[in-house]
């Protein structure tokens, strides 16, 4: 998603259309048997198969969560396909295996999985409902012992490494869609860094959600070796459709001694129409990293411009002593969307140390959440965390809401927050009106400046797409 | 002490205590405690709320609630008295509960008693009771306009002189809970400032108390409050207020002590040009906690409020302060911040705070900080490098940062208390 | 009154001071002179005992005491004080009532009585004066709301009511624009008598113009690598530091 010409997007969601591809579905519905389909599908081993009947069985004593608030119809967990994939070989020698029209799909996404016209600095794992269609870069990578490719490979060739960090970060019954993804997780990418190494080139996963009735469940997980640096990019997208799709992930760092792991994400999935508000992406996802070693570091960016409704908090566990957690993160929302997003820093080791940043712009009749919470632990001497949330609002029909939570049992920590919640004012837009500057540049450059503190975190590529998706949001917002 | 309890056990463990109370005190105070014990049998307490509710002591309460088996309503009437040399002129005071001395009012002060059945007492409580179905739904709240046995209602008049304070003594001195009750009812453009003492003298009594407040158009209320407690009991304060038109709110306090005490403060800003400014500081130590709820709402335009609460934290106690601000779709132009600071002085305390901040207008400027910290090692050592002794230049520290609020009170007797108070 | 040997110390683990080495006498003026993060201020904190600075090696000698284990108001008491560079500011603290805490604090120490109410009054209108500072410096909180030139000035108010032996003033010209670097240097002047010593850290020449140092050194890197009278200001002004440090 990094070469997407940014002069090409002009319409309210360029991604909309979806491939007609063949597929390998199973009916809809959720039951044991499903999840040991899915195990026996991908051949997984017998711990993966048991991880899994175990989360089904949490699941089922758990109730989906109502306190962030949002407000959308039940979901019927047994109207949803829990597999869906591309029908194509098990594995493909060469991408001339590949079904064209997958890969024109993805080069109509501006992702070129060709040899050819690849991105010599990213490598992209593409996943295409639900299943990993084609890993670039791989042999490059292997060659420096980084591994990166789809988690069900992973299970055929590392599944020690599977076995040892699934789950550790977040557990089973984590929570009610933690719980469910574990159970019937069906793809996602893994990425494993070699002691010492600091990975030359940027690690990249393209979730593209095809299929009108399918979840999609991915789960990814990272694993930074001693002394390792790595930096991922996740983006996302779906076709426009009149129903709701649910997507599930989970998503696991782990950090050992001295590594860093810095995750960025341009999330623009489906967000429903913005008039009535019809269809759009359903986005629970868990994503925790855990810095497990001292001198560890875990850094989220993320720009959510996507979803009907996204329930995300990208957290860190700072258990290593000295570990720095980092959460960046601009929220818009337009139309009719619910955003509650947020983190959590957790300090248990000593001198830890975190910090938030948070910018969310709701416009139309949109909710905008922040919700966080730093939380240092009766251990965590001296622990440090500056927060800074704030709200901007366009139109009189939107809300924003601000939730941050602060906790300390140590007290020697040092601890600050700051939130605010203003418009742009008229002032603002008049000046640059007289310097003959359009409205709509006007709020386009002043919520670009609200926002630069986040998009200076993001990877260059990605925050020009970034900049690029918000005057989208933003267009016809104020008469 | 602290213990949590299932909320609907507990609810039922009301009901079934209340068929022993119903007959003493129902049925003299009837027209004011139906609706809210009726409200109250209703209610659970609220599970969508059961997080406010942690650390609340309810099995003290049930103990406390037993004492009421075989309670008989005071029957002394409370006229207001001649002037008492022991008591303060223009002063109410209250013990455990009920109304003990009213003492040589101003004019423009007029006190109606549950006794008298007043027709506008009964409707200004109601009102309130009303008003919590609707939104807070805090079950304390009925639980209070059911079992007070002091409900009292100060409406206050307008007057071209300025209304001396009025002072308001509540002792607990027995064990067992106490329901104090008292509405003001700021009539237009009238104005009173008023300082409250809560104290106690015994070591198991709870405290429950319910303020009610209405300011209207152009009216002025300033509480201050001075807590401070060298026993470990409990005090729980519901308090209610309506701002009207153009009217203003100051509420100030200073809590010291105690073992357990909660302040659910809820703040109406119903009409245009009101002003609302809350400012708390505690000063928790041994294995004391102290929690606030404040619900901050904004119904209409051009209001302004401000929220400070500063908390010195000995020890291993325990304060947290979980603050709304609610702004809604009409309060165009609204301006609100709220500012929360912990210094911490032992290790083993704890503090959390849980801001919500609720904008549903564009047209705002809300600001929120919060910090944990311990006394800067910058101004220590200024201080020091000027040849102060440590623990001066520690004790110079905390009133700086107890400063700010101390300043707020209206009352400079009382300004000078918390400053004595603050001695560590 | 001031001998420092061989002085190392580190902040957050990092050596700033290399090995200082300077002998102060009584009424003497010395300025220390010295590129950005030198070690200047780190010099004037390790000597009123600062708590971020850890000493490694070396002493210092305060009137025949070393006096590294003491605590900065003890120093304070026996006549050391510093000028800050950022005085803090501690909102409901008057400043009135703190000088006089300060002084009754070093009287105490001197087996005096506490100042009288009316001999504080006395000794603080007269150093207003002396200093040409008005009654905004009474009844104000400590530093709150001053400008960076009226906090300058605080600081010289202090110093003008504790009368010190050993005076730091530690960049007190910096941030002032030339009209209140003058009133600031005449202040320091007047309040600085022959019997006090005096350590001028300053970035710039200017200051000197008003106040004449017996001598200047040049700190770098932790090191005082060249000492000479008020000339070598004038020479640094004009040729700046870097004939010196390469």
């Amino acid at each position: 998603m990094s070469d997407i010409d940014i002069s090409a997007i002009n319409s309210e969601y360029k991604y909309g259309f979806k491939t007609d591809i063949e597929t390998d579905a199973l009916p809809k519905g959720l039951s044991e048997d499903v999840v040991r389909f899915i195990s026996a599908k991908k051949n997984e081993p017998e711990f993966m198969l048991n991880f899994r009947l175990k989360a089904y069985k949490k699941w089922l004593t758990m109730d989906e969560p109502d306190w962030a608030k949002l407000n959308y119809p039940r979901i019927d967990f047994q109207d949803i396909v829990y597999y869906s994939a591309p029908k194509f070989k098990e594995e493909f020698s060469s991408l001339d295996e590949v079904d064209p029209l997958l890969l024109e799909t993805y080069e109509k996404l501006g992702i070129s999985l060709d040899e050819q016209k690849q991105l010599a600095n990213v490598a992209v794992d593409a996943v295409f409902d639900s299943v990993s269609v084609t890993t670039t870069h791989r042999k490059k990578l292997m060659d420096m012992g980084v591994y990166f490719c789809s988690i069900s490979e992973a299970l055929q060739e590392f599944p020690e490494l599977i076995e040892e960090y699934i789950g550790t970060v977040v557990p089973i019954g984590d929570n009610f869609f933690a719980a469910l993804n574990s159970a019937v997780f069906t793809d996602g990418s893994f990425v494993f860094i070699p002691p010492d190494l600091k990975c030359p080139i940027e690690l990249s996963t393209y979730f593209r959600i095809n299929n009108e009735e399918a979840g999609q469940f991915e789960r990814t997980m990272i694993v930074a070796s001693e002394n390792s640096y790595v930096s991922y990019l996740e983006g996302c997208t779906a076709p426009q459709f009149n129903t709701n799709q649910l997507h599930a992930a989970v998503v696991e760092l782990i950090t050992l001694e001295g590594a860093e792991i810095k995750y960025s994400t341009v999330q623009n999935w489906y967000a429903g129409d913005r008039k009535t508000g019809k269809g759009g992406i359903f986005n629970f996802v868990t994503k925790r990293g855990l810095c497990k070693g001292d001198n560890s570091k875990i850094s989220w960016a993320q720009v959510e411009t996507g979803s009907a409704i996204t329930w995300k908090y990208p957290s860190c566990i700072l258990k290593g002593d000295n570990s720095v957690g980092e959460f960046y993160s601009v929220a818009v929302t337009n139309g009719k969307m619910q955003a509650d997003t947020g983190t959590k820093m957790v300090h248990i080791g000593k001198n830890t140390k975190s910090t938030i940043i948070s910018k969310g712009i709701s416009t139309d009749q949109s909710k905008n959440a922040y919700r966080g919470l730093v939380r240092v632990n009766k251990g965590a001497k001296n622990a440090r965390n500056y927060s800074q949330c704030d709200s901007m609002l366009i139109g009189d029909e939107c809300a924003a809401f601000t939730y941050p939570y602060v906790e300390s049992a140590n007290s020697s920590a040092h601890l600050e927050h700051e939130a605010s919640t203003s418009k742009i004012s008229e002032e603002q837009l008049f000046y640059f009106e007289q310097r003959g500057i359009s409205r709509e540049d006007a709020i386009a450059m002043i919520v670009n400046g609200f926002c630069k503190d986040v998009f200076k975190q993001l990877p260059l590529e990605f925050a020009a797409e970034a900049e690029a998706l918000m005057k989208i949001k933003l267009e016809n917002s104020v008469g | 002490m602290v213990e949590m309890v299932n909320e609907n056990e507990l609810v039922d463990l009301f009901l079934n205590e209340h068929k022993a109370l119903s007959d003493s005190i129902l049925n003299d105070y009837k027209s004011i405690t139906e609706f809210a014990w009726e409200q109250f049998s209703k209610s659970s307490l609220d599970l969508n709320r059961a997080e406010s509710w942690r650390y609340f002591p309810f099995s003290k309460l049930l103990n406390s609630l037993k004492d009421y088996a075989n309670y008989e309503a005071p029957t002394k009437i409370v006229e207001v008295g001649e002037e008492d040399s022991e008591v303060a002129n223009n002063s109410i005071k209250i013990v455990s509960g009920c109304l003990d001395k009213i003492n040589q009012l101003n004019d423009n002060i007029e006190v109606t008693q549950t006794r008298y059945a007043d027709k506008n007492l009964v409707n200004f409580f109601d009102h309130f009771f009303k008003h919590e179905q609707e939104s807070a739904k805090n079950p304390l709240v009925f639980l209070n306009g059911s079992l007070s046995t002091s409900a009292i209602l100060i409406n206050v008049k307008p007057s071209e002189e300025k209304i001396p304070t009025l002072k308001i003594n509540l002792l607990s001195n027995e064990p067992g809970v106490s329901w104090p009750m008292i509405g003001f009812n700021i009539l237009e453009k009238a104005s009173l400032n008023v300082e409250i003492h809560v104290n106690s003298e015994d070591d198991k009594s709870l405290l429950i108390g319910n303020f009610f407040a209405k300011i209207k158009t152009q009216g002025e209320l300033n509480i201050d409050i001075i807590q401070c407690d060298n026993h470990s009991n409990g005090i729980i304060f519901q308090n209610r207020f309506v701002v009207e038109n153009a009217a203003h709110l100051k509420l100030n306090g200073f809590c010291r002590g105690g073992q357990f005490n909660r302040f659910d403060t809820e703040i109406l800003m119903t009409n245009e040009n009101s002003n609302v400014d809350v400012n708390f500081l505690s000063l928790t130590k041994g294995n004391s906690q102290q929690h606030h709820f404040i619900n901050m709402s904004h119904d209409a335009p051009n209001c302004n409020s401000s929220q400070l609460f500063r908390n010195l934290l000995f020890d291993k106690s325990n304060v947290s302060v979980d603050g709304t601000v609610l702004v809604q779709k009409g309060a165009s132009q609204t301006f609100s911040e709220q500012l929360i600071n912990n210094l911490f002085f032992s290790e083993e305390a704890k503090a959390s705070t849980k801001p919500n901040l609720q904008i549903l207008n564009d047209d705002v400027k809300c600001n929120h900080g919060v910090t944990f910290g311990q006394l800067e090692e910058e101004s220590l050592f200024y201080l020091k490098s000027r040849g102060l002794p440590e623990e001066l230049a520690i004790d110079l520290l905390t009133k700086s940062f107890a400063s700010e609020v101390i300043e707020k009170f209206h009352s400079e007797e009382m300004k000078t208390e918390i400053k004595k108070l603050l001695e560590l | 009154m001031l001998v420092i040997k061989d002085l190392h110390a580190n902040v957050d683990g990092v050596e700033v001071l290399k090995g200082i080495n300077l002998n102060i006498k009584k009424g003497e003026v010395h300025a220390i002179m010295g590129p950005n993060g030198s070690g200047k201020s780190t010099l004037s904190k390790v000597v009123s005992g600062h708590p971020d600075y850890e000493v490694t090696q070396g002493s210092v000698v305060y009137k025949d005491e070393d006096i590294l284990s003491f605590d900065p108001s003890d120093r304070a008491l026996k006549g050391i004080f510093m000028g800050f560079q950022y005085p803090v500011e501690i909102p409901g603290v008057n400043n009135e009532e703190f000088l006089k805490m300060a002084l009754n604090a070093k009287r105490l120490y001197q087996g005096k009585d506490e100042i009288s109410p009316e001999d504080f009054n006395k000794l603080l209108e007269e150093k207003l004066d002396l200093i040409k500072a008005g009654g905004k410096f009474k009844n104000r909180y400590l530093n709150v709301g001053l400008s960076g030139g009226e906090k300058k000035k605080n600081e010289i108010l202090q110093l003008a009511i504790l009368e010190p032996d050993l005076a730091i003033l530690d960049e007190t010209d910096s941030g002032l624009d030339i009209d209140a670097l003058k009133v600031v240097a005449n202040g320091i002047k007047e309040v600085i008598s022959k019997d006090q010593s005096l350590i001028l850290i300053t970035h710039y020449q200017r200051l000197l113009d008003y106040i004449q140092p017996d001598y200047v050194h040049v700190l770098s890197d932790g090191k005082i690598i060249k000492s000479g009278d008020k000339t070598l200001a004038m020479k640094l002004e004009e040729q700046g530091y870097d004939w010196l440090v390469n």
